[in-house]
Order: C-alpha cells, then sequence, then structure tokens
C-alpha cells in the first residue's frame, strides 16, 4: 500500500469528500491559497461557492457555518490558528453544541471544525500553542484527535459525514508523519479506540502526538526490561470508548495517562475520574498522569520542553508503576 | 452578629475595598438585571464615581479591564450573565490568564470577575445557565466559589487583594441564603478549604450551592441511619486545598464529589484525578460523581431535574460507596 | 520639511529606519540558521509607520504594537541585544525567555507592548489602558497599532464604539498593508475607503501614506494634539506595504496571491532609500553623513547578536516561575510528579 503524509491523507479526505457529496463547503481564513496545507488545490476545483475565504471575523464565521449547515449545507470550517476557537467560543458551544437539542432535537448542525496544526509547533509561543480540546469536551461537543494518517483520513470523512458538530484536531507534531493510507473513501466510526500496540503489564493511553511517543517508549521497554506495554489510543475523545479501556484495564491493572493538553480540568483528568468512578476494582496501583503543566507553553526551548510530555517522564511513570527504580 | 445575604455580605466587601483602595474600580454593565439585585443591596455603590457602567460589548470590556491593570488599577468587573464567560473566553483564558507569564512575570494583572449567576435555578433557559468555572481553571486562572455570606464577603476580599485574575462564582442559590457576616472587613485566604461538617465514614467534597444541599443530606442520613458524612468545601477550586483534603480523605476512605458543572473534564473529574493519583492508597471504594450531564440544561422543570446535581442523587451515591 | 524635523531629528529618523531594516534582516537570517525557532513576520517596507507615529508622540504615551512594529524599539531607544536575546531563547531577553518574538514586553521600561499572536488582541487591551489614563487624569493617551486584516475583528469595532462613546484618549493606527496573509483587503473589508469605518463610531478617520515618515508624522502631529485635549479617539489609517511574506516559512509554502511586479512597484518607495534621497535632495544632510549612520547601525548589530549569543539560556524550571503574582503552593500544577 501506498505511504503518504498525514496532512496529504487529510486533504485527500476533504477532496474526496466533497466530490461525493456537494453539499460540503470549506470555510476559513486563507483557505483558497490554502496556509494551513488541508485546502490546498480545493479553490481551483470546486470554485469560489465552495471554497470561501473569510475576513479574521472568526464569530462571524462560525455563525455563518451554523446558519448554512441548518439550511442543508455541510461546511468543514477550518481554524488557522487553535485559539481562534476561543475567539468564536460562544458560538461553538452556546450556538452549535447546543441549538440543537433546544430545537427539540428538529433541526440539525453537520458542521466539522478542523483545527490543523495543533499544539506546540517549537517556538510559537504561549498564544499559539494550545490544544483546546480539553474546552470542547467540558462544552459537550464531539472531538477526534487522530494520531497516524491513515487515522486522520477515516476520522475526517466519520466526522464530516456526523451531523453534530465534531473537532478534529490534527496535533502538528504528527502532520509529516507517513502512513499506509487506503486510496479508497473510507470512514473510521467516531467513539471507537484503537489498541496501537497490544501488551499486558500497562496501559498507556496517550492522545494525538503522545501515541507515538508512547509505541516508542513500548518498543523500548520491551526490548531492555521485559515491560509489556499497552498503547491505547482513544482517537475520539468525546464519545469516548470506555468498553475498550475497561477491557484493557482488566488485562493490566495499571494506568498512565500522557495527554498534551494543561493537567487540570484536562483529558487526562477526565480518563483517570473515569476509572477511579467505573473501573476502581479493576486497576492495583494508582494513575499517573503526565500533562502539560498549567501554564502557557513558554517560547525558549529549554522551558518549552520543560512544560511538555515527553518521553523521559513517560519512562519515569511505567517504571514507578511497575515498582522498579529509573535506569 | 448580624446576618447578611451572600450577595449582600459580598458587596459589602467589594464597595469597602473600592473605598479603602484607589486602585480599584468596578466595571459593570448597564442591564436592567441589575435593578433587581441592587434593591437588596440598600447602599450607595452605584454613585461612587469609581463605578463604571459600560455598553454591552462583554468581550472588549472584559478585555479592555486588562488594559486598566497594565497601568495599575484594580478593576473588578461584575458578570452578571454568565454566557459573557463565552463571549470573552479568548479575553479571559488567552490574555488576562496569560500574559503575565507571557511577558516574563514582569507585568501584574490584579483583576477581579464577579461572577454573579443568574441562571438555571432562576429558570432561565438553557443558554443562561452554565457554570464556566472549569473552563477558567484549565486556563490556570485562580478561582474562587464560596457557599455562605460569610465566606463570600472574605473570599471576594482576598480576591480583589490578589494580585492576579481571579474569577469569584456567586451561585444563584446561595445568593438569598443570610448568614453571620463580620461587620469589620476581613479576608479568608485563597486556596484554604473549609470542613463544613466533620464526619468519619465518608467525605463529601461540594462546591457553590451543593455545599448546602451536601450538609442537609449529611444531618439527614445522621440522624436516621448513624452514617457520619464530612462535608468538604474547596471554597476555592483553584489553587485547590489538597492538604486538607488529604486529612479528610486519609480518615474516611471514601469520596463522592458533588459538583453543578458538566462531568466531563470539570471540577469533580479534577479532584477525582488528584485522588486516583496521589491520594490513591487511602481509597478503600471508588470515587463518586455527582454532577450535570453533559448536555444543555432543557427548559422545562422535569427534564432539568434530570440533567443537575441534586439532593437524591447524592443520598443515592453516598449510599452506594457506604 | 516638518518645521519640528530638524537636521538631528531627520538623522536620527534614518537611523530608526536603518536599524529596524537591519535588524529585520538578520533576524530572518539567524532564523535561516537555525538561532531563532518559530515563525517569524518582519515588517520590511513598512518601518515608516511606526517611526513617524512614535516620533511625534511622547515618550510616555503607551503603545500596543503589532507583529511588524519592530521599528517602535528603535524609537525608543531599546538595546537591540534584548530582542534578540528573547528570539533566542536566553533569560537576558526582554520576557525572560518566555514570550518569544511574537510578545516583547517593554511595557515597564519603555511603554511598549506587544501582544500580537491573537489578531488586534491589542486594540481592546489598549482601550482598556486610555480609559484608564482618563480615570486617573493621566496626561499619556494610548497609540495602538493593527493590520487591515484585524479591521474585520469583532472585538475593534466594539472598541471603536467604546472609545468614542466614552471619549477616551486613544489613536487606532491601521498599518494597511493590503494583504492578511493572502486575503486582499478589497475583499475583506465592506467600505472602500478605511476611514469610513471610523466615521461609522462617529469619529476622525485621517488616512497617509504609510511610506513616507515626513506624513505619517505630521499627520499624527496634528491628533495627538486633538487626542490630548480631549477630543476624542482619532483613526489614521497609514497604507504601507509588506516586501517580505507573511511570514518567513512563506517560500516554502508556496503561496501564490501577489505579483512580483507589485512588489517591485512597492519596493521603489521603500523608506530606506526614499528618506535618505529625500535629506540629501533638500540639503538637509550629506551622503556622507547617512553612510556614518549606517556604519553605526552595523557595529549596534553585531554587538546585539553577540550579546544574545553569548546570554545564558534559562534553567529548565523557570518555565513554572512567572505564572502568579501572587503565589501559592502547588501552583502552577506541574503535569507531572
Amino acid at each position: 500500500m501506498r505511504e503518504i503524509r498525514y496532512l496529504q491523507a487529510v486533504a485527500e479526505a476533504l477532496n474526496n469528500e466533497m466530490k461525493i457529496n456537494e453539499d460540503v463547503i470549506v470555510m476559513g481564513e486563507d483557505v483558497r491559497e490554502s496556509l494551513r496545507g488541508v485546502t490546498k488545490g480545493l479553490y481551483n476545483i470546486f470554485g469560489k461557492d465552495r471554497v470561501i475565504d473569510f475576513p479574521i471575523s472568526e464569530q462571524g464565521m462560525i455563525g455563518c457555518g451554523i446558519g448554512s449547515a441548518i439550511s442543508g449545507l455541510r461546511p468543514v470550517i477550518e481554524f488557522q490558528i487553535n485559539e481562534f476557537t476561543f475567539f468564536a467560543f460562544e458560538q461553538l458551544i452556546l450556538q452549535s453544541q447546543r441549538l440543537r437539542f433546544y430545537s427539540g432535537g428538529k433541526i440539525k448542525i453537520p458542521v466539522t471544525y478542523i483545527v490543523p496544526g495543533s499544539g506546540a509547533r517549537g517556538g510559537i509561543s504561549g498564544q499559539h500553542s494550545d490544544n483546546p480540546y480539553s474546552f470542547l469536551i467540558h462544552g459537550g461537543m464531539k472531538v477526534v484527535i487522530p494520531s497516524c494518517a491513515c487515522d486522520a483520513k477515516g476520522l475526517l470523512v466519520s466526522a464530516i459525514r456526523d451531523n453534530d458538530p465534531v473537532a478534529v484536531f490534527l496535533p502538528t507534531r504528527v502532520l509529516a508523519e507517513k502512513g499506509e493510507v487506503p486510496e479508497e473513501q473510507y470512514t473510521i466510526p467516531l467513539g471507537k479506540a484503537e489498541i496501537k500496540k497490544t501488551g499486558s503489564d500497562i496501559t498507556v493511553v496517550a492522545t494525538g502526538h503522545c501515541v507515538n511517543i508512547a509505541i516508542d517508549i513500548a518498543r523500548k521497554l520491551e526490548a531492555e526490561e521485559g515491560i509489556s506495554v499497552e498503547v491505547f489510543d482513544p482517537r475520539t475523545l468525546l464519545p469516548f470508548d470506555k468498553e475498550t479501556l475497561e477491557k484493557s484495564i482488566s488485562k493490566t491493572g495499571k494506568v498512565v495517562i500522557i495527554d498534551d493538553s494543561p493537567i487540570s480540568c484536562g483529558f487526562s483528568n477526565e480518563v483517570a475520574a473515569l476509572i477511579g468512578e467505573e473501573y476502581f476494582s479493576k486497576i492495583k496501583a494508582p494513575v499517573k498522569i503526565i500533562a502539560r503543566a498549567d501554564v502557557p507553553v513558554p517560547f525558549s526551548e529549554p522551558l518549552e520542553e520543560y512544560v511538555l510530555p515527553n518521553s523521559e517522564k513517560l519512562e519515569k511513570a511505567i517504571y514507578m508503576l511497575m515498582g522498579r527504580t529509573n535506569a | 452578629m448580624r446576618e447578611l445575604s451572600c450577595i449582600q455580605a459580598a458587596y459589602e466587601g467589594l464597595e469597602k475595598e473600592i473605598s479603602r483602595d484607589q486602585n480599584v474600580y468596578l466595571i459593570k454593565k448597564e442591564n436592567i438585571f441589575n435593578k433587581k439585585f441592587f434593591e437588596v443591596l440598600n447602599n450607595d455603590i452605584l454613585k461612587n464615581d469609581k463605578v463604571i457602567s459600560t455598553p454591552k460589548s462583554e468581550a472588549t470590556i472584559i478585555s479592555s479591564a486588562t488594559g486598566l491593570a497594565l497601568i495599575g488599577l484594580r478593576p473588578v468587573v461584575e458578570l452578571n450573565q454568565i454566557e459573557d464567560i463565552f463571549l470573552a473566553f479568548s479575553a479571559l483564558i488567552d490574555q488576562a490568564a496569560k500574559l503575565r507569564y507571557i511577558s516574563g512575570g514582569k507585568l501584574m494583572f490584579p483583576i477581579t470577575y464577579l461572577c454573579v449567576e443568574n441562571n438555571v435555578y432562576n429558570d432561565n433557559d438553557g443558554q443562561h445557565s452554565d457554570n464556566p468555572y472549569s473552563f477558567l481553571i484549565h486556563g490556570g486562572m485562580k478561582v474562587v466559589i464560596p457557599s455562605c455570606a460569610c465566606d463570600a464577603k472574605g473570599l471576594l476580599v482576598s480576591a480583589i487583594r490578589d494580585n492576579d485574575p481571579v474569577a469569584v462564582f456567586l451561585p444563584t442559590r446561595v445568593l438569598a441564603e443570610k448568614g453571620e457576616v463580620p461587620e469589620e472587613q476581613y479576608t479568608i485566604p485563597l486556596g484554604k478549604a473549609e470542613i463544613k461538617k466533620t464526619g468519619s465514614d465518608i467525605t463529601v467534597v461540594a462546591t457553590g450551592h451543593c455545599v448546602n444541599i451536601a450538609i442537609d443530606i449529611a444531618r439527614k442520613l445522621e440522624a436516621e441511619e448513624g452514617i457520619s458524612v464530612e462535608v468538604f468545601d474547596p471554597r476555592t477550586l483553584l489553587p485547590f486545598d489538597k492538604e486538607t483534603l488529604e486529612k479528610s480523605i486519609s480518615k474516611t476512605g471514601k469520596v463522592v464529589i458533588i459538583d453543578d458543572s458538566p462531568i466531563s473534564c470539570g471540577f469533580a473529574s479534577m479532584v477525582s484525578s488528584i485522588l486516583m493519583e496521589e491520594y490513591y492508597e487511602y481509597l478503600k471504594r471508588p470515587v463518586r460523581r455527582i454532577t450535570r450531564e453533559d448536555i444543555p440544561i432543557p427548559f422545562s422543570k422535569s427534564l432539568k431535574k434530570y440533567v443537575l446535581p441534586n439532593s437524591e442523587k447524592l443520598e443515592n451515591a453516598i449510599r452506594s460507596i457506604i | 520639511m516638518h518645521k519640528d524635523l530638524n537636521k538631528k531629528k531627520c538623522l536620527e529618523i534614518f537611523k530608526q529606519l536603518y536599524l529596524t531594516r537591519r535588524y529585520s534582516e538578520t533576524v530572518v537570517d539567524l532564523g535561516d540558521k537555525g538561532y531563532i525557532r518559530g515563525p517569524l513576520h518582519p515588517g520590511l517596507g513598512m518601518e515608516a509607520v511606526c517611526v513617524g507615529v512614535l516620533n511625534a508622540i511622547d515618550n510616555n504615551d503607551f503603545i500596543g504594537l503589532s507583529h511588524r512594529g519592530q521599528a517602535a524599539y528603535a524609537v525608543r531607544n531599546v538595546k537591540i541585544g534584548i530582542l534578540l536575546a528573547e528570539q533566542f531563547g536566553k533569560k537576558d531577553g526582554c520576557n525572560h525567555g518566555k514570550g518569544g518574538t511574537m510578545h516583547f514586553n517593554l511595557f515597564n521600561e519603555k511603554r511598549l507592548f506587544e501582544v500580537d499572536s491573537e489578531v488586534a488582541g491589542k486594540v481592546p487591551i489598549f482601550t482598556g489602558v486610555a480609559l484608564g489614563c482618563k480615570l486617573r487624569g493621566l496626561k499619556q493617551i494610548s497609540v495602538v497599532f493593527y493590520g487591515d486584516g484585524g479591521m474585520s475583528e469583532g472585538w475593534v469595532h466594539e472598541s471603536m464604539n467604546l472609545a468614542k462613546t466614552f471619549n477616551l484618549p486613544i489613536i487606532f493606527v491601521v498599518e494597511n498593508n493590503r494583504y492578511a496573509v493572502t486575503t486582499k483587503v478589497e475583499y475583506a473589508c465592506s467600505v472602500k475607503n478605511l476611514t469610513d469605518r471610523a466615521k461609522a463610531y462617529g469619529f476622525e478617520g485621517i488616512e497617509v501614506d504609510g511610506m513616507d515618515v515626513e506624513k505619517i508624522y505630521t499627520v499624527t502631529k496634528e491628533s495627538v494634539l486633538k487626542v490630548r485635549n480631549g477630543s476624542g479617539p482619532i483613526n489614521i489609517i497609514a497604507n504601507t506595504y509588506r516586501f517580505c511574506g507573511h511570514f518567513t516559512a512563506e517560500k516554502i509554502l508556496n503561496l501564490h496571491y501577489r505579483s512580483q511586479e507589485e512588489v517591485e512597484e512597492w519596493e521603489k518607495r521603500d523608506p530606506i532609500l526614499t528618506w535618505p534621497q529625500k535629506l540629501i535632495e533638500e540639503g538637509i544632510c550629506k551622503r556622507e553623513e547617512i553612510e556614518s549612520v549606517k556604519e553605526m547601525v552595523e557595529k549596534e548589530i553585531i554587538e546585539a547578536v553577540e550579546f544574545a549569543k553569548s546570554s545564558e539560556l534559562p534553567t529548565p524550571e523557570d518555565a513554572l516561575r512567572g505564572m502568579y503574582a501572587t503565589e501559592y503552593p502547588g501552583i502552577p500544577r506541574k503535569g507531572w510528579f
């Protein structure tokens, strides 16, 4: 099977979906020239009525997206910068997430929000490095965060075809990663996690690019220390696949959660709380969390590295839970 | 000691701070709703020239408070519609909470956001019904939520004197609750929880008006079944008082968290994860969370009852663990 | 030449323009060599706007800068070394390595703050600064810079409304370089004359040639007088152009939204060329004096780069400091043990 980059897989998914379904339109800032690469070439193929550049007015843009979704279109809205989700937060949560409910279920709002290049890109500092998905989860919105090219294509297609608002986060540190991606259009259902590497000693719940960190550490520890690590990639953060997590925890009894958003009230807390409430009897040790510190991402490299989740921290957590001292 | 309602106590503290400190200003939105509350206040706060009424431009008002702080003022921004937090999300999360750090720790933003909740318990519809403090916690902002009149005054004064942005939430169901409030100006330090009722069988972590629900259930269970419930009121959500929680959990070994915000990635999840990570050895039973469901608040009363935390749910949770 | 711009001032202005240009070019070069991380947004071609405006106001007036406002540092005699040190992530940088290129903070020292990751994010903040000046009866005014792209942002409109309603001492300066990344101003703006926006909110909008320091200086000088005397806000639209891409990564991304001919037309009006030309033609100074300024600037740049290179990196644990002014145990939480 051919190998393509994650970003290419996403662009391909969107391109194909626009061919299949003429209700799918793209809205965003600089999406015609495609600053972020997701919408490259779409304007030339589908024209000005299906690929729309907006002025820098995020609230207005999301509002337009909601309105066009209610009237039958299927907009895919790109946030050029992660923190633009904050500008439009009221429209995202109070409007797009809730209007269907308040209408008594009569209207549907099939919007897809794409956040390309989410997370810390290395030197873009505190106001461009967020991974704001925990905010959206708390607001009740469906959120997916694919960790590899193959998942990215399938999940984006599912997100577009879903009849509710879905936020798709494309982590910056995996955009250039290559992977095998089928040529045809396919879906990966929302709410289905995947075990990226099986193991029996400890479960590592990882999101986004942290999945790759976890897989690397898992291979290393298996080869060098004989520790068998299972890597659990939820892929969809809301709705979260509890059943697959339960299976994994029942097997291992130990959990480390590695997630690239601030710790307090972040996704890592949600998984830990879920385990504490519903799977308490299945674990044998404390839950360990590796998340971002509760600070904006600093600019300088040693500072930035210090606050973000990384492989050393994960390795140390695994050693602690396995009752061994760090090598 | 005389009794004041929670909102009267808070505004008494606020008014005294405005008089005491030349840098403290109150920014409020001109709003009919204000008048209903100010009727109970019986004071001259509105006539003070350090009280500024603004038009309906929430994002800009809240962001401009950051500008006031930049040149040395200590603004108190009154938010009486909680959806203002959503409209000004960027101003709060991306500016106020971050700028001191990004400036290299050189600048100071001593802003207080006084969130007087008028929400679902006053029969407002779902877009006016939120308790959005978990968002602010995730953004690293200090958050305080008093459960009684006495705490409200002391915590608000501390919040105003704190040199960082602090969001103070006065929950709707606590606003009219009366309690003994000292006349003098006093502070209650941030980051200090209070055990509102001691017990030995189970710890109930409760916030805002859920503290009162917890105290009622605790008294009921003690009287009727001899179950000894300890009610832990964090008062400050961030910074959270882990030491006092540890003392309580090491005694009881069992926890129910009752919090009036949505469950996923909410404050209850944060407390539970602290327990599961740092105090796991004390836990004997699962950690139960009683929170709002992850859905918008419906308008109809019976539907509302289903999604909000209440005393039956708390009682059932306690019984399921004991 | 404006009566206030004597020979000394004119040469200073050239130094500010040239220093900014050389600093920006140096930054791009250092970025290519890997000394500076992250995206870089130089304002090559736009120097005249900041230089013109900042020379016309008081050194104590508060300035909210855009990411292309590097000239302001030259005008206020900031040592370029501390900016470069910040961009190198060193602890002697103006933000101690925490902020980087897009967040230079010199507010306490020089009343300059670049809060520009959010588009036009500083507009409501500096409206607040103006409100504070008014409440306290301060003589200072607030000046905030943003681009034609930022003009569409919701809170800019709210700020303009508020500034007029409260009669605030603020000057809104739009650096109209005609493009918001790839989006043309004609596409994004509902009005043809950008000054109509201010008029809609009830105050004066003045359009000026943003490549001509003297014109900007004159317009700003007149505006400042009015604003300091309580006229309320004024909006200056400075028509300028960036010769470089939106950011340095643009070449790799292969974006085509403007023609090379258009860029070359505007490059003919480069203030680095036209300003000294004007000074020489008007007999204000000689070519040797211009060259001498250039030499001084080159020396300053070399010193600044040396300073940045030899400064120390911060210790990693510094990442958890500086979040709160009133500290409490346990915050900020680390996120790991």
